[in-house]
C-alpha cells in the first residue's frame, strides 16, 4: 500500500518555499555598494598590509588571496570578513586602531544584517581580480596626486 | 473508462548540493544549464533536464514497484529487465507496428503507457511529457509562470540571483590501483588527483511540470506511485555522491486538483488484478533476440 505523503503541494506551501529565496539585499543594496565596499576594503588591506612582515612585491596577490579566504571563512558577518583580511595582510594593530578608512569601513559593516554580509562575501568571492585591480587603480591615482 | 489530461507540478527542493551535470571542461564538472531569457540577455540557468527526472523519478521507481509486484525479479531476461527499467532499445529491423501488442500492453501496463518503451521491432510512445526543472531564481521568473498552475500569482519581490546560488567545490581522489602495481622495493606514489565542480547550493529550488495527456486514471496513479517511491536522488556521480531532493507536487485533472491517493489505490489494485496477464504480456512482446535480428537492426 503506498501512500500518498508527497501529494502535499499547495499554492502556500510554494510561496513558503520561495519566500527563502526572496533577495532581501536587492531592495537595500546594489551591486554598485557591495563593490564600493569590497574596494575600500582592498585599499584598507594595502594601506595596513605589513611591510616589515611581508615581501612588499605580494602586496596585491595577498590582498587577493586575503580577500578570497576571508569571504569564504566568514561569509555570515561583515566584521569577522574585514578582520579576517587584516589578519592576512598581518595588519599592525596600532596602525589598524588610527586608519580613518578602516573606521569608516567598520562603520558600514557593523550596520548590515547577516543577509547583507553573505551577498557582499559572495559577491567578494566572485569578483576578487576585479576589486584588486579596481582597487590598485585608486591606490595610483592617490599616490601620484600626493606625490 | 474515460480518458483525461493530467497535469503534474512539482517542487523540489535540494537538500544536498546538486551536481547534475552537463559534461566536464579538463577535470571539472560543469551544471547542466539552460537558456532564459530576462531583461533582454540569455542566462544560463542551472537546470534539471526533463529526461533525467523522467528516468529518475518516474521510470526507475516505477519498474522496481512492477517488478516486485509482479514477483519478476531473478526471472527477466537482460532485454525485458532493460524494457522495464529504461525502456529497452530496438534489437530488430524494420517497423511491424503490431497494434494489437500494443493496445493490450496499454490496457496492462498503465507504467508503459505513461512512459512508453521500445518492443525488438516497434517503438511504443508515451503519454508523459516530462517539463525540465526550473530553477526558481531571479532571471527564470518567465519561465517559471509558463509552469505553475494558471491561478497562482508570481512572487512579488525578486528572487535571489542563480549566480548566487552557484558553488565551486574541489575533491581529491587516490587512485586504489597504484598500491596493486607496485613492484618489490617501490614506494607508494600517494599523490592526490584534484577534481571539481560547479554545484548548487541546498535549498535551492525547482518547479517542473508533468503533463499526461488523454490518460486513464491508473495511469496518474501510476505516476503518483512512482514518484512516491523516487528516493530524491538525480545527477551527481558516486565519487561527489550529491544530488538529493525533496518533492512536493499537486496533481491536477482537466485543470481541476484532485487527490492522489484513490489513484494510487486504483493504480495499485490494477496491477494485482492483471498480474498474470501482464507478465503473459511481458513475456510475449519482449522476446530474446536473435542474432540475425541483433545484426540487421545494427545495418
Amino acid at each position: 500500500m503506498i501512500e500518498a505523503k508527497r501529494n502535499t503541494l499547495t499554492m502556500a506551501t510554494y510561496r513558503r518555499e520561495l519566500a527563502g529565496l526572496v533577495d532581501e539585499a536587492t531592495a537595500a543594496s546594489s551591486s554598485d555598494v557591495y563593490e564600493v565596499q569590497a574596494i575600500d576594503l582592498a585599499l584598507c588591506m594595502a594601506e595596513l598590509f605589513n611591510r616589515d612582515k611581508l615581501q612588499a612585491v605580494t602586496l596585491w596577490s595577498r590582498i587577493a588571496t586575503g580577500l578570497e579566504h576571508s569571504a569564504k571563512e566568514n561569509s555570515a558577518n561583515a566584521l569577522t570578513l574585514v578582520n579576517g583580511c587584516l589578519l592576512h595582510v598581518q595588519a599592525d594593530a596600532t596602525r589598524a586602531a588610527c586608519n580613518d578608512r578602516l573606521g569608516g569601513l567598520l562603520h558600514v559593516a557593523s550596520e548590515q544584517s547577516e543577509l547583507w554580509a553573505r551577498q557582499w562575501s559572495r559577491w567578494i568571492s566572485g569578483h576578487i581580480y576585479i576589486i584588486v585591480a579596481k582597487a590598485r587603480a585608486q591606490w595610483r591615482e592617490r599616490n601620484q596626486s600626493d606625490e | 473508462m474515460s480518458n483525461s489530461n493530467y497535469q503534474l507540478f512539482v517542487v523540489h527542493r535540494a537538500v544536498s548540493p546538486i551536481t547534475h551535470m552537463e559534461g566536464t571542461t579538463g577535470n571539472v564538472a560543469v551544471l547542466m544549464r539552460q537558456g532564459v531569457l530576462y531583461e533582454g540577455s540569455i542566462h544560463r540557468v542551472p537546470c534539471l533536464t526533463g529526461n533525467a527526472m523522467r528516468n529518475r523519478m518516474l521510470r526507475e521507481p516505477g519498474s522496481h514497484l512492477l517488478k516486485t509486484r509482479l514477483g519478476l525479479y531473478g526471472h527477466l531476461s537482460a532485454h525485458q529487465d532493460r524494457f522495464l527499467s529504461s525502456g529497452q532499445e530496438r534489437s530488430e529491423k524494420g517497423n511491424s507496428v503490431d497494434v494489437g501488442l500494443k493496445r493490450r500492453g496499454y490496457e496492462l501496463m498503465p507504467h508503459m503507457r505513461l512512459l512508453g518503451g521500445t518492443l525488438p521491432s516497434q517503438v511504443i510512445e508515451g503519454r508523459a511529457q516530462v517539463g525540465f526543472g526550473v530553477l526558481c531564481c531571479r532571471e527564470s521568473r518567465t519561465a517559471r509562470a509558463a509552469i505553475i498552475p494558471h491561478d497562482w500569482p508570481m512572487e512579488e519581490s525578486d528572487l535571489l540571483s542563480y549566480q548566487s546560488m552557484i558553488e565551486f567545490r574541489q575533491y581529491t581522489r587516490k587512485s586504489d590501483d597504484v598500491d596493486t602495481h607496485l613492484r618489490d622495493g617501490e614506494v607508494p606514489d600517494h599523490s592526490m588527483m584534484i577534481f571539481g565542480g560547479y554545484t548548487l547550493v541546498s535549498g535551492s529550488v525547482f518547479v517542473q511540470r508533468i503533463d499526461m495527456r488523454g490518460c486513464r486514471d491508473i495511469d496518474a496513479g501510476a505516476a503518483c506511485a512512482a514518484i512516491e517511491l523516487w528516493d530524491g536522488t538525480v545527477g551527481g556521480q558516486k565519487s561527489r555522491g550529491h544530488g538529493h531532493l525533496h518533492c512536493e507536487y499537486q496533481l491536477l485533472c482537466d485543470g481541476a486538483t484532485v487527490e492522489a491517493a484513490p489513484l494510487i489505490d486504483a493504480y495499485e489494485k490494477h496491477v494485482e488484478d492483471h498480474k498474470q496477464a501482464a507478465i503473459d504480456w511481458l513475456y510475449e512482446a519482449v522476446r530474446e533476440p536473435t542474432p540475425q535480428g541483433l545484426a540487421s537492426a545494427k545495418n
